[in-house]
């Protein structure tokens, strides 16, 4: 559950509260927001008050000119006299008397920004939008390798926190070990971040709980990351299927989307943070539009294109 | 699949903090199952064979929690996960 209290605390929003302080636990139910121009032109059939209200600079001129119009006063009320979760107005801009009065005796939080109307969306909609999308934990660790968020998948005790050591001992950051917070972002971003209570901690068998901030310092450790890649480790079994060449494209979904996935087999004497490490540098070169295995390929289909054109030489 | 549920209620005098969970953690290591714990209040899923998913958890004395196997071994450990979780002692 989010209050406005925390909207209000969110220092990149730039709100002061105007009246209606004790409103500020009021709960937020939804991340959608509504500008009520067409309410105060008295279309309030279709109000939804489960909304955050955003007075910007149309309905605030609005209401400077026609805020004293008793049909106009009387849809301002019933505004007001609704489940709203908060009302902010945009741009700096004055509140009518109207409005702070008709706040104050609704409890509603009458607050303030000093941020223009759209970038006020932006930010307010980006900041919501944690609290209402789809999340789920997942059971695996995150890593950012070069600025690739790799999610290392795989049953318990295959590796995947000493994988992400060794990772953070080359250089690179942990997210998350042992359990991920995933939240789907605009329905096409995953991001993944760590429970704060054990945020920066892993375990390593054989060591117990270590805080890595604490041994590697700062940069080991990132509060979150989108994730790129999905890479599950598996206990080697010669009759597995392992990808050989790497022309076929293996997808991972999670909360509905797909994200690229490589399956690695783990057996002694292979250096899995290594394999991880050229996966997600393999897995950067595919997004800038290389692909290797491809530009093999096609290297050797001309070669066996040109060689049977020269033998077809050699008949005639 | 052999997939079993219950719900439990932690006994433990300080909740289910590291020596519990790592006890939990500990017995369940060499099953073949997967086991999953969550807090019946909020239904979220960890893997009880993680001890920081298990602490993530931070379940106090009177917690209602639910189990969840899944595999061979499945009675085994939801027997294993109910026995640490009903043990009173504060240790």
């Amino acid at each position: 559950m989010i209050q406005v209290e925390s909207v209000r605390q969110q220092e990149n929003l730039h709100l002061s509260v105007l009246c209606g302080e004790e409103g500020l636990t009021r709960e937020i139910k939804k991340a959608d927001l509504n500008r009520p121009g067409l309410e105060l032109a008295g279309c309030i059939e279709f109000f939804d008050p489960d909304r955050i209200q955003i007075f910007g600079g149309g309905e605030m001129h609005f209401l400077y000119e026609k805020g004293d119009d008793p049909s106009v006063e009387e849809i301002l009320a019933k505004i007001f006299n609704s489940a709203v979760p908060c009302a902010i107005i945009t741009n700096d801009l004055p509140a009518t008397d109207d409005m702070i009065e008709k706040a104050r005796t609704n409890h509603v939080p009458l607050l303030r920004t000093s941020l223009s109307t759209t970038r006020f969306y932006k930010r307010i909609y980006e900041f919501l939008e944690h609290y209402f999308s789809p999340s789920t934990l997942v059971h695996g660790t995150l890593v950012d390798i070069l600025g690739m968020g790799v999610l290392l998948l795989g049953d318990s005790g295959v590796g995947k926190s000493e994988c992400a050591l060794e990772l953070v001992s080359k250089g690179h950051s942990l997210v998350a070990d042992d359990v991920v917070r995933v939240v789907c972002l605009g329905d096409r971003i995953l991001n993944g971040s760590c429970p704060h209570l054990i945020r920066h901690y892993i375990e390593v068998r054989g060591l117990g709980i270590v805080d890595l901030s604490k041994l590697y310092g700062i940069r080991a450790i990132r509060k979150e990351k989108s994730i790129d890649l999905v890479i599950t480790l598996q206990d080697w079994k010669p009759e597995t299927y392992v990808e050989r060449v790497g022309i076929d494209r293996q997808l991972y979904e999670l909360l509905g989307v797909e994200l690229p996935h490589l399956t690695i087999p783990v057996k002694p004497g292979r250096n899995i943070s290594t394999i991880v490490e050229v996966g997600a540098r393999d897995q950067r070169l595919k997004l800038l539009g290389i692909n290797s295995a491809m530009e093999f390929n096609d290297r050797l289909m001309k070669m066996t294109a040109g060689s049977s054109s020269e033998m077809a030489g050699t008949i005639h | 699949m052999e997939e079993l549920k219950v719900d439990l209620t932690v006994m433990n005098e300080e909740g289910l903090h590291a020596r519990p969970a790592s006890q939990l953690v500990q017995a369940l290591q060499g099953m073949e199952c997967q086991v999953f714990l969550a807090k019946v209040d909020d239904g979220e899923e960890v893997d009880a064979k993680s001890i920081l998913g298990v602490m993530m958890l931070a379940a106090e004395r009177g917690t209602k929690m639910s189990v969840r196997a899944k595999g061979k071994d499945s009675q085994k450990a939801i027997e294993a996960v109910s026995r640490i979780l009903s043990e009173k002692g504060g240790s």
